[in-house]
């Protein structure tokens, strides 16, 4: 396949994007490092504008992308409206999940599909990796359900693995290797994703429409929300992630992401260029590959197949983690998957923009360690720098007081705090002036929601800083968190739970605390707004995990589901209320059915 | 608890195994019948991610007798 250059707009863009975040960075050194000099220059000023640099380096690429979902927009994908002539595959894959749940959205699925008229060019494979024999039962029986619900036999499949041997790119390439052949394309789901009938059809006719196309990625709205957490992530998903999605879709050119599922794909061209080799070495770094979407589409992009994203696809679902530890707990095994690829970064024949894709991924952990490694060195300054000479002119009576630099710091300080804020300003005046408020309640409540958006992640920022850097440090020392099934469901926490989840938390913002106030107590107020929301972080993740009410975090799905949300809610209220479904654990009523079974045997 | 009590429990534990492994077994075959896959196989190679290290060992040879390399300059 031949490959192309990349256009005028993609290149002025990333230009810009990269230029911007490297002058904040270098100017952020700079400017550290002129407020550090101010008392005599030493080792531990250097280290910390280094710190300062890579960090805000990564905090600048962040507000630039933004700003070019705001000012830019990547030209219209070609469309097709001719009729569907392709065969296209829905892969659901499961592991250990609630059979009812996920089935339920097959079901929904099938129904638009079938209410479209197009349920013969979409066919659905459910390919279980459950390892649990209790859920399998389960899956087998609401498989059947399923089937006879929907009329599906022929279009919907159920299959399990004995092995589930890499986990779930093996599970995905297991099916291709199987059964691929029969399909164009394949629209990759995971177990909690829902997708419009509208959605799927308009990405096989866009896949279809440019043959060099060989993965199409959504960006999926987080649904089903019920706690303020997980309220608050759903909203920042709707109103701020459509305008980063746009700014990463202007600078991707042919190399765009793939987020592991809500995408579509070209089957022979994902069978030809992503099948994933093990890494040599033992877990964390080595074995399997964790975060194989990344990977993948690097991998697609280095056979020469288009990889893109199309922010304007709408309709394309999936849930979020109830609460923060249940947040944490993903968090981990993306911290491994992303920083695995820094073995990687050498991959033969990848696209330079592959690399630097895997290399953000890498940033977006290490930056917490940088965070934390420049606050303790700022806590441990005053112990290795040198004694101020304030009679540094022999014989002048008068002491010479060296230049107060706390206006840089605090410049720095500023502009370091409007690299994370001045975005979501930016983004919801837009929203404002162009009307998309409101579809979140009008531009008052929108306001309203980022506002106490801000608050909170102010808050519980420091609690993910410390979740993610017990991540890295596990990884680095070799500990391999596995393959733990999502946790789905509300996620209500006590206080209890929260503590337990988190004393360790309290005990290190405790510490750094005290240790400010001893060593470095002109940096208290610095510090406060990082080692408080610590100390409090049982509070914190316990409050949050409770019902949110449904004012504040208003998103246009939340205020009018779709019908397709809709639907999979009544058949999942249906299926949960009947009785029929067979018992996780042999209990009573199983024990009497057993009984008679067994008797008239 | 008595002795009898602890024997009947034992005993429905193992009736309920029983049953569910016939549930199972049972399922498993009309699952096989109904929701087979198509067979259809398809290749999907194993990608290069790793340079292989008899190039870094090629690449450290090819260095090491440039550098052993008498310079012409002094010619």
């Amino acid at each position: 396949m031949a490959a192309h250059g990349l256009d005028g707009a993609t290149v002025l863009t990333r230009t810009l994007a990269i230029s911007f975040s490297l002058a904040a960075g270098f100017g952020a050194f700079a400017l550290f490092l002129n407020y550090g000099a101010a008392d005599g220059l030493d080792w531990i000023d250097c280290l910390r504008s280094v710190l300062i640099c890579v960090s805000t380096f990564w905090l600048s690429w962040g507000a630039a992308q933004a700003v070019a979902g705001l000012l830019t927009r990547p030209p219209l994908p070609k469309r097709d409206t001719g009729p569907i002539t392709s065969r296209t595959v829905v892969l659901v894959p499961v592991y250990n999940e609630d059979p009812v749940s996920t089935f339920a959205r097959v079901a929904a699925m099938d129904a638009a599909l079938q209410k479209a008229g197009l349920a013969t060019p979409f066919h659905f494979a459910i390919l279980s990796d459950t390892r649990d024999d209790q859920i399998a039962l389960r899956e087998e029986h609401w498989f059947l359900r399923l089937l006879d619900e929907t009329h599906g036999d022929g279009r919907i499949f159920y299959r399990r693995r004995a092995v589930n041997r890499g986990r779930k790119s093996g599970n995905i390439s297991d099916f291709i290797t199987a059964a691929g052949a029969i399909y164009d394309y394949a629209i990759i789901l995971d177990a909690d994703s829902l997708m419009e009938a509208d959605t799927m059809i308009e990405m096989a006719r866009r896949i279809h429409a440019v043959p060099d196309l060989g993965l199409l990625q959504t960006l999926p709205k987080v649904i089903n929300s019920h706690s303020r957490f997980a309220r608050m992530m759903q909203f920042s998903a709707a109103f701020y992630s459509p305008v980063f999605c746009r700014g990463l879709a202007m600078m991707q050119g042919r190399t765009g992401p793939f987020w592991g599922h809500n995408a579509i794909v070209r089957v022979r061209a994902f069978a030809s260029s992503c099948g994933l080799p093990e890494l040599s070495g033992k877990p964390p770094f080595g074995g399997h590959i964790l975060s194989h979407d990344y990977v993948e589409a690097a991998l697609l992009a280095r056979a020469g197949w288009v990889v893109r994203v199309d922010d304007d696809l709408e309709g394309s679902y999936e849930e979020g983690p109830g609460n923060m530890v249940d947040h944490a707990k993903r968090d981990r095994r993306w911290c491994q998957g992303n920083l695995q690829h820094a073995r990687l970064l050498t991959a033969p024949g990848l696209k330079l923009w592959s690399r630097f894709v895997f290399l953000q991924g890498i940033l977006a952990y290490v930056s917490s360690i940088l965070w934390i490694l420049f606050l303790l060195a700022s806590i441990a300054a005053p112990l290795f720098s040198l004694p101020v000479d304030y009679f540094p002119i022999e014989g002048w009576p008068f002491p010479v007081l060296p230049p107060s630099e706390a206006l840089k710091a605090i410049a720095l300080g500023l502009g370091i705090v409007g690299l994370l804020f001045i975005p979501k300003f930016l983004i919801l005046a837009d929203a404002a002036l162009r009307g998309r408020s409101t579809g979140f309640g009008g531009a008052g409540r929108a306001a309203g929601s980022v506002l106490a958006e801000l608050l909170f992640t102010s808050l519980a920022s420091p609690v993910f800083l410390m979740y993610q850097t017990r991540s890295i440090l596990q990884v680095v020392l070799g500990s391999d968190g596995g393959w733990p099934a999502q946790s789905r469901g509300d996620g209500r926490m006590t206080l209890r739970e929260a503590w337990a989840a988190s004393s360790w938390i309290v005990a290190a913002g405790t510490l750094g605390l005290v240790t400010t106030h001893l060593l470095a107590p002109h940096l208290l107020l610095w510090i406060l707004p990082v080692a408080g929301p610590m100390m409090l972080a049982p509070v914190i993740i316990a409050w949050s995990s409770r019902a949110g009410n449904a004012a504040t975090f208003a998103t246009p799905l939340t205020l009018t589901p779709s019908a397709l949300m809709l639907e999979h809610r009544r058949i999942l209220g249906r299926w949960q209320g009947e009785t029929s479904d067979l018992p996780q654990k042999p209990g009573a009523p199983q024990k009497a059915v057993a009984h008679a079974v067994s008797r008239a045997g | 608890m008595s002795k009898i009590d602890t024997f009947m429990d034992r005993d429905t534990a193992f009736e309920v195994r029983q049953f569910e492994a016939l549930q199972f077994e049972a399922g498993q075959s009309a699952v096989r019948q109904r929701g087979a896959l198509p067979a259809a196989p398809m290749a999907m190679p194993t990608q290069a991610l790793e340079w292989p290290q008899r190039s870094f060992g090629r690449l450290l040879m090819i260095s090491l007798a440039l550098r052993r390399r008498p310079s012409r300059a002094g010619r």
